[in-house]
This record gives structure tokens, C-alpha cells and sequence, in this order.
């Protein structure tokens, strides 16, 4: 149930996500996102521009972390996404120390990847003030913090630990500003606004500087690494769609840092949807007039139901079929058994974002590999019910079967299965309530179901649409419940029931 | 009372050989326990044998051999002067009738299903199984009506009757009984020993009945065997034990359990 809860409660995703892991290989140009509102609008834009220019686009929302997003590419599930130069090189080239641009267009080259020129905006750590005092007191960069020592300086924790956060930043402009303290990032915010604090860290393109009016001090001495929004591409696509790259390229300089920021402010403070939000950037920027089709309530109810049940009742299937043999195999032989249990009991500790990760590598994204990790999930209860339901069987009973010349399978058949048969129920319903819960999390890795709603109402804040998978989750939970208590009454025999 | 030529069919059959089951040479062991020390043991055809002996002395698993329950770890095991082997032990356990303790019904199955089980695995007909039970049914005391209940819906004498009717289905030549009136109360326990016995008597089978309770030996049996440590101390008639006992034990053994009116029930002497 941990996991089932605990699924439902992180997940997230995007209303309009395909389930299948269809290949990115076939017609048409298939653009992928990170899951966080920003990276969701520049792939909507980037679709909307390259469908405007007749090609076949679809749009796999909100993928996961960068890891996975990165790895979709790689694999062709995707034809390209945004991504942040500072990324690349510090989380997807850690160790390749690349020192300047040429390096990592090389370095990219070798995997078959492209990448656009920068976008526009640069979305790095910065320093935000409140706009009327920056003014007030003549502060444009953060050399000009400079000469006004008595300013406080509220950051957020990590940025206070980071080694190229405060320690660093106060170095390299030898600021002489003695009160400095960490607060939670939302309190720095309400503090610049109340004058509580004059300055605080902010990412560049975050939707709260449009909402609180703060102005983003010029890093004149460049200390904060850049963060270039570019697009990364497949190079394969300059032969399969030569009209994409060059569509992609318009993207090059079309998005600066406010027109950044008032997107992500739309969406994240004015509640519009991420369609709608690029539809009216790419109507004001590049004059395309492209209809957006808004999924109603009942569509996305009737798509992630479908989503959820294509998931969780192929995995519990396989995981049934697979179980209930390595059940009897674990009742028979003692240590085969310990470790068949062993097995299963560790698949079970692996945290489940951790299980679909390594998945995507092998299967990519989508449903594949959801429908693997939840199968692996659903194995132990069932075999360790069977197995126990088995070893429960009273030792004269299965001798008194024994002694009537019955064959061992046929043993097994109408005698011990059918004794076993509640406890080995109990373990599928067991399995089947993990499984509808854990897979909420298949939406992390573009598998669709109830995580969608979930992962997209927690990325907007819209507690509406959290409880759009929330709710039919918890139903679907509790309908498999009352469908194993109907099972139970029909198949265990009168003799059995407690 | 001897059941000495009761069935022509036994008399046929004691040409082969005077006994129906044989043990020769047997021996058992889990890890280091000797439980079974070399036996050598015959059973005779149309005879009651009951093993006795104090609990762990060996003699359920003497009589867990006989149907190959339990594997000797050398010796053999004879049916019928047949070698139990692991080919032929399923065809030689459709004709011994076996009674655990308690029964051993299956719970998920009726009264009719469990005494019909082996008669539907082999391919009897529905009139030929309808015939058989009624039969049974006469001949254990127990109402046909009640086939359709589940075991937990019997009384603890109604069972008993049903696993007997099941051991005797399709008519074994040997039926093999561990404790069969164990944990019943006594009213149930006398009226099912006098049919017990009454069984016993009309087949004319071979029957081999494990008990630690000596009244109940002495009431069923022809022929004692006590059973210590894996071996077998002493066999005979209930007389022969009584009186004429091999050593201290068997006389510390028949004395301690003696009741006062034992000598009335002494069944099998001459």
C-alpha cells in the first residue's frame, strides 16, 4: 500500500501523452519535454512551428528528469527536446569536463545528436531585487551590489551550501554584505516584497519575477555558469525531415528572457494551459494561426482510464501466470524457494522511479517499460502467498491425497490449488491495489493512466486536476477490491469460507 | 469368529503366499534418528493387525511404508508379493484403502465428492459411483442425503464414516487405519467401533490399524505387533502378549495400559 499511496501521491503528468512506446522512427516529427512547465512550453512551441510547417508533429509531454528525457532521445522515442547547455555538461557529461561550445557540438555529434543555436533566454542562477528599490537605489548589476553593504540577503538553502552559490558568487564579486541568511525559496520572495530582504536567488526565467515585479541583476563579471536554452535534435532527422532542422533553427534567438518569463507566468500564475500559452507566442512572434484541441474533463477521465487499465492489467496478468508456478516451485523446494523469495522481495525494495529509470535504457519510455516494473512489482505477494497457501495444507490432508494414487499434478490440481485458492487471492488482490497505485508513477516515464492529471495538477498547483487521477485511482483501487471479493465467493468452494 | 476363509477370494489368494503385505529388511532414518531399525514384518491376508507401541516408537511409519508413503532407505517393501517400486505404487495405492487420523476429508470438496474422487479420476460411470456409495452408505451406517454437505458440516462421527467410505470406494483388498477413532467423544467412539468392527468382519479384508490405546487393539485385531524404538518387540495374539510377554518391556506395556475389562473385547483368539 506504501508504494500504491505513495504513487499516487508523487506522480504527475500530462493529459495528452500517447501510451504506446511507438517509435519515434516513423513518419512525422515527435518532440519530447522535461517535467516542468518551461520545458512543456518550449516543446509546444517548438510543435506548433514545425507543424506550421506541414509536418505530422506530435508532442510526448512532461517525460521525466533529464536522465530520461535524454535517454528517449538517444534511443528514438523522441526526436528532440529543450535543453540547457549548463545541463549538458554538468549533469549529462559530468565527466567530460568540455571547456566550450565547439567541444560539446562534438561531443553530441558523436551520438548522433544535434543542437540548435541558444534560444534565447539563459536560465541560470541570478540575483533578483525588488524593481522600485533596485531603481531607488541605482542597482542594474550585481557589481552594484557592491556599494551598498548595509542590503540583507535572504537565499535559499541550497544556494547558501552551494560551493558556486553564495560562497562563491560573494568571492568572485568581493561583496561585503554581512546579513545574509538561508530561507525557504517561497519566504525569500514574500521577503522581497514586504522589504524584509533586498535581494534574494532566483532562476532567471522563474515565473515569480513577472509576479513580484523584480528586476534580474546583469551578471556583468559572468560568474553564474550559463544555462542556454538550446534544442537538442537527432541528426537522422536532416535526412528523414530536412524541413524540421531548418524549422527548429527559426527557434534561434526567438525567445528572450521576458518572453520566458511572462510564459511561465501564464501558465504557472494565470493557470492557462501550455498549449494555449505557445499559441499565442507563436501567434504574436511568428504570426501562426494554429488551433489547439483542449481534451475535455470526461476525455482525459476516459484516456487515463484506458491508460491505467492497459497498465495495470497486462502487468498483474503476467505477474499472475508467472507467480502462481514460481509459488509451487518455492513450496517444494526449500531452497529454490528462499531464493525465488529473496528475488522477488528485492525487486520489491527497488524505489520504483528508480526501477522505471533503468528500464527506459532496454524498453525506452511509454508503456513497455511501466508494464515491466509493475509485473516485477506484483510478483512477490502472489508467489508468497501460493507458497505459503501451499505449506498451510494440513500434512494428513496431503498425505490422504497421496494415499489415494493420485498422480502429483492432478494433486496439485484439485486438491492443494483449490485449498490454497483464498490465500493465493488474497495475494493477487494484494498485488492488484500495488500495482493500481504504483502505476500512477508510469506517467513519469510517458506510460499515460491517472499519474497524468496527478503529475500535471502538482507541476501547475491545480488541485482540480490532481484529483482528476487521484480520485479515479482510489475508485479503481477500491473496484478491484470489491471485484476479488465477488471472484472469492464464486470460486472458493463452500467448504473453504471462513 | 475368525475371519479364516470368509471370502473365497482370499483363499485363492493365499496360494501366492500367507501374506498380503511384507516387510522385509526395512529401515529408516531423518538425519540422525534411526526411526526404523531393519524389520522384517508380515501382515496376514484376511487379518486384522494392529500396530501398537507408545508414540514415536515407529509404527506409523512402519505402516506409512505399506502404501508408500514413506520410502525405506533399504529393504522392501511386498503387495501382494509385488516390489513396491515408484512405477507401480499409484496403481498398487488404488487398491489399499487408506484412513488418516481424523479423516483427512478435504474440506473444499462434499462428503459425495470426496468418496467419489478416485472412482471419477478413473473413469467411472455416474450409475456405477451412484450404486457404490449407496452401498457404502449401508454398510457404514451413513445416510446417503448428507453426500452433498461439506465436511465441516458433518459431525465428527458423520466424517469418520465418509473417509472410510472413501478409503473403500474401489474396493481395496487392504484397508489401513491410523488411530480411526481417535478424538471422538465416547458415545460416538463406542457406537463407530461396534461398526467398525462389524466391517471388518463382512469384507473380510486385510485391515492394519495403528493405535496406542490397547482396549481398542485387543477389541479389533487377530494379532498384535508392538512397536519400541524402531523395532518390533513382540507380535502375536492379544493372549500370547498377555501372557507370555518376550521381555520386561512388553509386559510393562501391556500391564500399564491394561484396563480392568479388557479380557471381554479379546478379539482373533482360537
Amino acid at each position: 500500500m506504501t508504494q500504491g499511496t505513495l504513487g499516487i501521491g508523487i506522480l504527475l503528468l500530462v493529459a495528452a501523452c500517447e501510451p504506446r512506446a511507438a517509435s519515434a522512427q516513423d513518419e512525422g516529427f515527435t518532440v519530447g519535454s522535461k517535467a516542468f512547465t518551461e520545458s512543456v512550453i518550449i516543446a509546444e512551441i517548438a510543435a506548433g512551428l514545425v507543424k506550421g510547417a506541414g509536418v505530422d508533429t506530435r508532442h510526448r509531454k512532461a517525460l521525466g528528469g533529464s536522465r530520461v528525457v535524454w535517454n528517449a532521445l538517444l534511443a528514438g522515442q523522441i526526436d528532440a527536446y529543450p535543453e540547457y547547455t549548463g545541463t549538458l555538461l554538468t549533469e549529462i557529461f559530468p565527466e567530460l569536463s568540455i571547456q566550450n561550445e565547439t567541444a560539446l557540438r562534438s561531443t553530441l555529434a558523436a551520438r548522433g545528436i544535434g543542437m540548435t543555436g541558444p534560444i534565447g533566454f539563459n536560465n541560470t542562477y541570478a540575483v533578483g531585487m525588488q524593481r522600485d528599490r533596485a531603481e531607488a537605489l541605482g542597482v542594474r548589476t550585481i557589481s552594484d551590489l557592491s556599494k551598498h553593504p548595509d542590503l540583507r540577503f535572504g537565499f535559499s538553502n541550497e544556494f547558501m551550501d552551494r560551493e558556486d552559490g553564495w560562497p562563491g558568487l560573494r568571492a568572485h564579486y568581493r561583496l561585503p554584505q554581512t546579513r545574509v541568511t538561508g530561507m525557504e525559496h517561497d519566504l525569500a520572495y514574500r521577503g522581497l516584497s514586504t522589504g524584509a530582504i533586498d535581494a534574494t536567488d532566483v532562476y532567471a526565467t522563474d515565473a515569480e519575477i513577472e509576479r513580484y515585479d523584480l528586476v534580474v541583476l546583469e551578471d556583468d563579471r559572468r560568474y553564474f555558469p550559463d544555462y542556454r536554452a538550446v534544442l537538442l535534435y537527432r541528426m537522422d532527422l536532416t535526412e528523414r525531415c530536412p524541413r524540421v532542422v531548418k524549422t527548429l533553427g527559426r527557434l534561434e534567438g526567438a525567445i528572450e528572457g521576458a518572453s520566458m518569463r511572462r510564459l511561465n507566468a501564464e501558465v504557472k500564475i494565470g493557470g492557462m494551459s501550455e498549449p494555449r500559452a505557445a499559441q499565442e507566442f507563436l501567434a504574436d512572434r511568428f504570426g501562426l494561426d494554429h488551433e489547439i484541441r483542449a481534451p475535455s474533463t470526461w476525455g482525459v477521465l476516459v484516456q487515463t482510464t484506458r491508460d491505467h487499465l492497459i497498465l495495470v492489467v497486462i502487468s498483474l496478468g503476467a505477474a499472475i501466470l508467472v507467480a502462481i508456478p514460481l509459488g509451487i516451485v518455492a513450496a517444494r523446494r526449500k531452497r529454490i524457494g528462499q531464493l525465488i523469495l529473496g528475488v522477488t522481495g528485492i525487486l520489491q525494495t527497488i524505489p520504483s522511479l528508480a526501477l522505471l529509470v533503468f528500464m527506459i535504457p532496454i524498453l525506452g519510455i511509454g508503456a513497455p517499460p511501466a508494464i515491466v516494473a509493475l509485473f516485477l512489482y506484483s510478483l512477490l505477494p502472489i508467489v508468497r502467498n501460493t507458497a505459503t497457501g501451499l505449506r498451510e495444507i494440513p500434512p494428513p490432508l496431503r498425505e490422504s491425497a497421496e494415499a489415494l494414487g493420485l498422480t502429483p499434478f492432478t494433486r496439485l490440481r484439485i486438491i492443494e490449488l483449490p485449498m490454497a485458492l483464498p490465500t493465493i487471492l488474497a495475494g493477487i488482490k494484494t498485488s492488484a491495489v500495488i500495482n493500481v497505485g504504483t502505476a500512477t508513477l508510469g506517467a513519469l516515464i510517458g506510460a499515460g493512466g491517472y499519474g497524468q492529471p496527478i503529475l500535471t495538477g502538482i507541476r501547475l498547483d491545480d488541485i482540480g486536476l490532481i484529483m482528476l487521477g487521484a480520485v479515479p485511482a482510489a475508485l479503481l483501487a477500491l473496484a478491484i477490491q470489491a471485484l476479488f471479493e465477488v471472484a472469492e465467493r464464486y470460486l472458493v468452494p463452500r467448504g473453504l469460507r471462513r | 469368529m475368525s475371519s479364516r476363509g470368509l471370502l473365497k477370494a482370499t483363499v485363492t489368494q493365499q496360494d501366492t503366499g500367507r501374506h498380503l503385505f511384507e516387510l522385509i529388511g526395512v529401515t529408516k532414518r531423518y538425519g540422525e534418528t534411526e526411526v526404523i531399525k531393519p524389520v522384517n514384518l508380515g501382515f496376514p491376508r484376511g487379518e486384522t493387525t494392529a500396530l501398537i507401541g507408545t508414540s514415536g516408537s515407529g509404527k506409523s511409519t512402519l505402516m506409512r511404508m505399506l502404501i508408500g508413503l514413506v520410502r525405506p532407505d533399504s529393504g522392501r517393501v511386498l503387495f501382494d508379493a509385488i516390489p513396491l517400486t515408484p512405477d507401480n505404487v499409484l496403481e498398487i495405492r488404488h487398491r489399499i484403502g487408506y484412513v488418516v487420523q481424523e479423516g483427512g476429508l478435504f474440506p473444499h470438496m462434499t462428503a459425495g465428492e470426496n468418496v467419489s474422487l478416485m472412482a471419477r479420476q478413473l473413469g467411472w460411470s455416474g450409475d456405477r459411483i451412484l450404486e457404490r456409495t449407496r452401498q457404502l452408505g449401508n454398510l457404514t451406517h451413513m445416510p446417503t442425503d448428507l453426500m452433498s454437505r461439506y465436511p465441516s458440516e458433518l459431525s465428527g462421527g458423520q466424517r469418520r464414516r465418509v473417509s472410510l467410505m472413501r478409503a473403500m470406494m474401489l474396493e481395496p483388498d487392504a484397508l489401513l487405519l491410523d488411530e480411526p477413532l481417535g478424538a471422538l467423544d465416547p458415545m460416538v467412539r463406542f457406537e463407530l467401533q461396534g461398526d467398525l468392527k462389524e466391517i471388518f468382519l463382512a469384507l473380510g479384508k486385510t485391515v492394519v490399524l495403528v493405535t496406542h490405546d490397547l482396549a481398542e487393539a485387543f477389541y479389533f485385531a487377530h494379532r498384535l505387533v508392538l512397536v519400541s524404538g524402531g523395532e518390533v518387540v513382540q507380535q502375536g495374539t492379544a493372549e500370547e502378549l498377555l501372557h507370555r510377554p518376550a521381555n520386561d518391556f512388553v509386559e510393562r506395556f501391556m500391564r500399564a495400559q491394561r484396563p480392568p475389562v479388557v479380557g471381554l473385547f479379546v478379539a482373533g483368539s482360537s
